[in-house]
């Protein structure tokens, strides 16, 4: 195998595309999708719904001023940008041939129509908790709602996902999409999702409806769209809490979300369970201590400072006035005990040496 | 579920619970936990047409 350099390949790719007479001078026809300046050349989109075909004005783009949804045909040729590593449509003439139908302005109307009303903008509803019941408004028979249904197998969602299957395209779907979304009411659902695959502007039109942006927009709890692969925006988008691509990217997001959530649980009590751990600690380190100190003033351990006890009687007495000569007395030692007969006592007893006293003591 | 071991968590990192009122809380975060992984345990991805249903 001979590998050639980036250079190399894309001189390749120039020399086909550049100068191609199917791609040289031609006439192209589509609808501006965003356009912006800099300097005198004039960067745009044309598209057809499903296309996207890069243009550029070269130095007198500055006299142009385009519209995003105008309609307008083209004549240039297809050129390589080696640099960038991409084609764009160099325009040498254009014509400005109005909207798309009436649709541009029916999408106008009905989008000022719901800010007006305050449909729009919906208040956000978040997605925070974890999605058990999923609602789904689909076609049953539609590639989306198994993309939808893989990602979820394939990131174990375990989940009871409500499909309202509807139409989702053409006239006729309306009331069909508008019934599923009311239905989806008496259902107690975490989330909805909206999907379908991707199609022509005519496809996607459903979306753009103003019930059906209406009765969507009315939902009590989140909802996700993956309205896909369209490269112009629908109004549904507005009436939503995440607006996603496509449905498997719907679909990837709820399940990040169902993981994340399960994550959080295990998070949430290892937590607890460390701050328990951590107060039962301190209670052992103070437990500790006031034992320490219990046993600096115990008992024995002042029997161990040379304190005795004394009883007579198994009674102590506190005080040698209450104990008379020939008295017998249990004296108790911290290691032991001794029974001594008194053989004198008064207050001046033992305070001079004298040779009464056990030579043992001396 | 989650809001409520939120809430243990708020108490424990108070510092105002004493030894005993923390380890009963910890009783009662364990069970919410044990319950909702073992309610989580049992569930399985399923499908419902709600047409079917209805």
């Amino acid at each position: 195998m001979e590998y050639m350099s980036i250079s190399e390949i894309t001189e390749i790719i120039s020399d086909r595309i550049d100068g191609d007479p199917y791609l040289t001078d031609v006439g192209v026809v589509g609808e501006v999708s965003d356009a912006r300046r800099r300097g005198n050349h004039l960067f745009f989109n044309l598209t057809d719904g499903i296309s996207r075909l890069p243009c550029v004005i070269f130095g007198w783009g500055v006299n142009v001023d385009l519209e995003i949804g105008e309609m307008v045909r083209v004549i240039g040729s297809v050129r390589v940008y080696k640099p960038g590593g991409y084609y764009s449509f160099n325009v040498s003439s254009i014509e400005r041939i109005g909207r798309f139908g009436d649709r541009f302005e029916i999408f106008k109307r009905t989008l000022e129509r719901l800010y007006s009303e305050g449909i729009l903008p919906r208040k956000k509803r978040e997605l925070d908790k974890m999605p058990l019941r999923i609602g789904l408004i689909t076609s049953r028979d539609s590639a989306a709602l198994r993309d939808v249904l893989g990602i979820f197998e394939r990131n174990d969602v375990r989940a009871k996902v409500f499909l309202f299957h509807t139409r989702v395209q053409g006239g006729e779907a309306v009331d069909e999409m508008i019934s599923a979304v009311e239905r989806s009411k008496n259902y107690d659902l975490d989330v909805l999702m909206i999907v379908r695959g991707g199609g022509s502007k005519d496809d996607l039109w459903i979306f753009n409806d103003y019930e059906v942006v209406r009765s969507i927009a009315d939902l009590p709890f989140p909802i996700v769209s993956g309205i896909g692969h369209s490269i112009d925006s629908v109004i549904l988008e507005k009436a939503v809490d995440y607006n996603m691509i496509t449905p498997t990217a719907a679909a990837q997001l709820v399940a990040d979300i169902f993981r994340r959530k399960r994550e959080e649980l295990e998070e949430l009590f290892k937590r607890i369970r460390d701050k328990v751990l951590d107060k039962i600690e301190s209670f052992k380190g103070e437990l500790e201590y006031l034992g320490k100190r219990l046993e600096s003033v115990s008992y024995e351990s002042v029997l161990r400072r040379g304190f005795v006890v004394v009883e007579r009687d198994r009674r102590i007495i506190r005080s040698s006035r209450r104990i008379g000569v020939k008295d017998e007395l249990i004296l108790r030692f911290f290691d032991g005990n001794v029974k001594v007969i008194v053989v004198e006592s008064g207050e001046d007893v033992g305070e001079t040496q004298g040779d009464n006293l056990d030579p043992r003591e001396r | 579920m989650l809001e409520r071991l939120k809430e243990i968590i708020s108490i424990l990192e108070s510092g105002d619970v004493d030894l005993e009122t923390a380890v009963e809380l910890y009783r009662e975060g364990k069970k919410i936990y044990e319950e909702a992984i073992e309610k989580i345990e049992k569930l399985k991805l399923e499908i419902k047409d709600v047409e079917d249903e209805e």
